[in-house]
């Protein structure tokens, strides 16, 4: 598409929104949906794209994973069963500082696996609070764990991390070839670094026999709110998960179906015996649950990005990387893996990976279809998502750590993070290269 | 019919450079949860009050935004609250008041059925400014609004007697 519209290449147009895009981004000057759906109107208002092109660029499996999945969680957490496992879990290391860090950071890398990662340390966040006044410790190293476990955990699984969800829809990647490909690598990583933040921290933590014996007097149990609840969420956790795998494999069911059922039924489940007007209040909680910002941001993300594949740009951006690495499968790889590791450490990796999947989608014709292009899908997902522990910017849920330290009174500076989150995350990435390398390169 | 009509001028007053102890004993002597802070220049900078300490006496996750919701789980966390008390004592009183009082200024002409409704969303007493020099004039309570509406009531009353005898 090499048009001119109001005089200007449209090429030119669509760089020009996607840049205005991401300056709001980064600049934090104006809601990130606002931009996105601005940025997308006018897309359609210049002719980038029409309308029915819009609304078939919008990846409406990926939206009804994320409502779904927001809903049933938002639902699940009135239980009081992430509390109760923290807790049981504090208790299990006899509130031991050395043991509560890596069963804290175990924890919040399963949850982070299964549940979003703002979710994830939204709920464990003020119980690591709470337990570190109790036995008298500095929060930051625990706090610190927090964030670089979320988004460890989040790669693990399609659906642990916004990328995942984007790259597993579009490409036809489901949540069995995640846990199958990326398992490992995460287990691998985790292990890794429940190593590094034992030695550094850990060891090193002392209290006293006094504070742990109190907090070793904690009830759990009492933090369990509505047993029937909690057994209703964990069949229909139970039915999403099957859905996922089995239904997805077998009966063709996309994940963003599955979700939404799932949610359906356990809001009709949640209102089962309840009077009318209960049960309407329950819903009408249920769906408040839903991040709708998010929703919009990903819905206007999607029809910008398509406006710049409109315009072949997307295209070209692929001959240039390819160009660019001789054509090297392996080559291609690594770049994907360091160029998304960085971008996501100092940017919303979501409207990067966004932009990047037609520009991998592209390099088909170089490396062939389908799955001949996986490799470079996990080094995609490897870099996008474990890059975001580079900076306190670099991912939703490290933002929200920040944020809960600040208010508790224990603020983290930037830089301070920075000294400790880059090296860390560059760690990562080089047993991330090592893991792609040897499983799918050589 | 006004705020000022239901004011309160000469309420007690703390210091925002007093300690939480002697605040505690004004609070105690006088018979009241709550009073405003004002600063040596006249303008209101916070209130203080019983629960204004009670939030200090929770473990800091039980007290920020997005916190814990409930406690139940926690066996034997009373000494510990009690020795906050101790240490909280002498801690002067800026650290510990209230100071997001924005939704809670009403200015002496603000109508009385909105400072009704005030009230009943907010608590009482709720502290009143003059409006052009933002300084701290008195406060409304329930007390004083109802002791107010009961005049008004009287008034109302003795008016009907009289239209009755004509």
């Amino acid at each position: 598409m090499n048009e001119l519209i109001l005089g200007i290449p449209a090429q030119y147009l669509a760089v020009a929104i996607m840049g205005m895009v991401y300056a709001v981004i980064i600049t934090e000057k104006m809601n990130q949906a606002v931009i996105a759906l601005v940025a997308s109107s006018l897309a359609i208002i210049l002719g980038l794209l029409n309308q029915e092109q819009a609304i078939e660029s919008i990846d409406f499996n990926t939206l009804f994973l994320l409502i779904g999945m927001m809903v049933i969680v938002g639902i699940m957490k009135e239980t009081g069963i992430f509390q109760y496992i923290a807790i049981v879990a504090a208790k299990s290391v006899r509130a031991s500082p050395r043991g509560l860090m890596a069963i804290l950071s175990v924890i919040t890398a399963v949850f982070s696996a299964f549940l979003d990662n703002v979710t994830t340390v939204m709920l464990i966040v003020p119980i690591v609070l709470l337990l570190t006044e109790q036995l008298k410790l500095k929060p930051f190293p625990f706090l610190l764990a927090q964030i670089i476990f979320s988004n460890i955990g989040g790669t693990a699984t399609l659906i642990g991390d916004p990328p995942n969800i984007l790259i597993g829809s579009a490409v036809g990647l489901s949540f069995t070839d995640f846990l199958l490909n990326m398992g490992p690598a995460i287990l691998f990583i985790m292990i890794v670094m429940l190593g590094v933040f034992d030695f550094f921290w850990g060891r090193h933590l002392t209290t006293s026999m006094r504070a742990r014996a109190h907090l070793l007097r904690y009830e759990p149990a009492k933090s369990l709110k509505n047993q029937a609840l909690l057994i209703k969420s964990f069949i229909v956790l139970a039915l999403v998960m099957a859905g996922f795998t089995l239904g997805h494999n077998f009966l063709h069911i996309e994940t963003g179906t599955t979700a939404l059922a799932g949610a359906a039924l356990l809001m009709f489940l949640d209102g089962f015996g309840h009077k009318l007007t209960e049960k309407n209040k329950k819903v009408h909680e249920a769906f408040h649950e839903v991040e709708w910002d998010t929703i919009f941001f990903f819905l206007g993300l999607f029809v910008v990005v398509a406006s710049l594949e409109h315009t072949g740009l997307l295209g070209l951006a692929a001959n240039m990387i390819t160009e660019l690495t001789e054509g090297d499968f392996t080559k291609t790889g690594m770049v994907i893996l360091w160029v998304s590791t960085f971008f996501s450490a100092f940017v919303n990796n979501i409207p990067f990976v966004a932009t990047l999947i037609p520009v991998i989608q592209s390099m088909g014709d170089t490396f062939g279809q389908g799955e001949a292009l996986n490799p470079l899908w996990w080094s995609l997902v490897l870099g996008a998502c474990l890059g975001g522990n580079g900076t306190l910017i670099g991912a939703s849920a490290n933002v929200m750590v920040a944020s809960f330290a600040d208010r508790a009174g224990h603020t983290i500076p930037f830089v301070k993070y920075l000294g400790y989150g880059l090296p860390l995350t560059l760690l990562t990435i080089v047993f991330a290269n090592i893991y792609l390398l040897l499983v799918y390169f050589l | 019919m006004s705020c000022k009509d239901a004011l309160i001028p000469n309420s007690i007053q703390l210091s925002p450079d007093q300690c939480v102890k002697d605040a505690l004993l004004i609070l105690e002597d006088n018979h009241i949860r709550v009073a405003p802070v004002i600063d040596s220049q006249g303008y209101i900078v916070g209130m203080f009050g019983l629960h204004s300490l009670m939030e200090d006496l929770l473990p800091m996750a039980a007290q920020i935004e997005d916190g814990l919701e409930d406690l139940d789980f926690i066996v034997g966390g009373a000494p510990g609250a009690a020795k906050k008390i101790r240490k909280i004592g002498p801690q002067l009183l800026r650290k510990h008041m209230d100071n997001d009082i924005e939704d809670l200024i009403l200015y002496p002409e603000t109508p009385l059925l909105e400072v009704i409704r005030r009230l009943t969303r907010n608590g009482s007493p709720l502290p009143v400014i003059d409006k052009k020099s933002k300084k701290f004039v008195g406060l409304v309570s329930e007390q004083s609004c109802l002791h107010r509406l009961h005049e008004i009531l009287l008034e109302i009353e003795k008016e009907e007697n009289n239209q009755e005898q004509e």
